[in-house]
């Protein structure tokens, strides 16, 4: 099922948490889309046994050998509007600015992204080759690897408000900002206004409502 | 028109130009009451779009707009950054943009 406006907005913070812990925290110099993949998955995996649903990505197995085209899709968006820098998903001044506006957000579901900081400590400075060597081992169901499934076989979904034991926490009011602030859609049509606005061509009242 | 000025982008134009008469005026009702008093019922954006306020125009459509007597005061400048600020009266109202509640 598609994620809603909300879990992609949750996704997005997210995942710009993790990509800034990565450099802040782990002091890593470079992230690979692979490893991205991985840290991810291993994340989201991770909350879901927990039942917190935060992540709301959907894997499956493909060759290296987790894979998630929602967030393939997301990090293209966020080197296309500069949340990141090419080529290795580097820390930006834009992304800085939502982490930091955003951190009370992030401080209220601190026991939540302890267990993202978690898998950071233990896979960020894992080798990518090592790591996907290390998730293809994974046995996943009935006694099966990941390595034996089939390629395409879904691995995770986003868990159920229902079946979740906790949820992020995000008011309404912040919840809308962080949109107005994530959706490459409503990003890319503020930054033109913005654009206009900054290099004063600017109509009067009567110009635009006769 | 109240006590400030309002003037507006071309992209704010074209939103409006495609919208229904009666949502239009509605919307030209709210920014008469935004030049009276911009301080009513609006917020500041956040993070990359700090310096910037948001007005409910309804449940789910929010007006995006720059006060640059505010901008001034605040230091706001670093980040509006706009090249007509010197010759830009200080009772203006920048009207950008309006978020449609479907698009988000």
């Amino acid at each position: 099922m598609a994620r809603t406006s909300e879990e992609k907005t949750v996704d997005r913070l997210l995942t710009l948490y993790l990509i800034n812990e990565c450099y802040k925290t782990h002091n890593l110099r470079a992230l690979s889309e692979t490893k991205m993949q991985k840290l991810v998955f291993l994340s989201e995996r991770s909350l879901i046994d927990r039942r917190i649903k935060a992540f709301n990505y959907s894997f499956v197995k493909l060759l290296h050998p987790t894979f998630s085209s929602e967030l393939r899709g997301d990090l293209m968006n966020f080197v296309k509007f500069g949340y990141v820098s090419e080529p290795w998903f580097g820390q930006t001044k834009k992304m800085k600015m939502i982490l930091e506006d955003f951190g009370e957000v992030l401080r209220r579901n601190r026991p939540l992204l302890a267990v993202i900081d978690g898998i950071l400590s233990t896979y960020s400075h894992v080798r990518t080759n090592h790591l996907v060597n290390m998730v293809y081992r994974m046995v996943w169901s009935r006694g099966k690897t990941i390595k034996m499934l089939k390629l395409g076989t879904p691995l995770l979904y986003p868990l159920t408000y229902e079946n979740a034991r906790e949820v992020f926490r995000i008011t309404p009011d912040e919840l809308e900002d962080l949109k107005f602030c994530l959706n490459p859609k409503i990003s890319k049509e503020l930054d033109r206004a913005f654009d206009e606005m900054k290099r004063g061509e600017l109509l009067s009242h009567e110009e635009v409502f006769g | 028109m109240g006590n400030y000025r309002p003037v507006y982008t071309k992209t704010f134009e074209k939103q409006i130009n495609v919208l229904h008469p009666e949502f239009r005026r509605q919307i030209e009702e709210r920014i008469r009451d935004l030049v009276a008093d911009p301080w009513h019922n609006t917020k500041f954006l956040k993070a990359q779009y700090r310096g910037k306020r948001k007005l409910w125009l309804n449940r789910s459509d929010r007006l995006v707009f720059v006060i640059c007597e505010e901008c001034r005061e605040l230091g706001h400048i670093i980040y509006n950054q706009c090249d007509d600020c010197d010759s830009i009266p200080e009772n203006t109202l920048k009207i950008g943009f309006i978020i449609f509640g479907h698009e988000y």
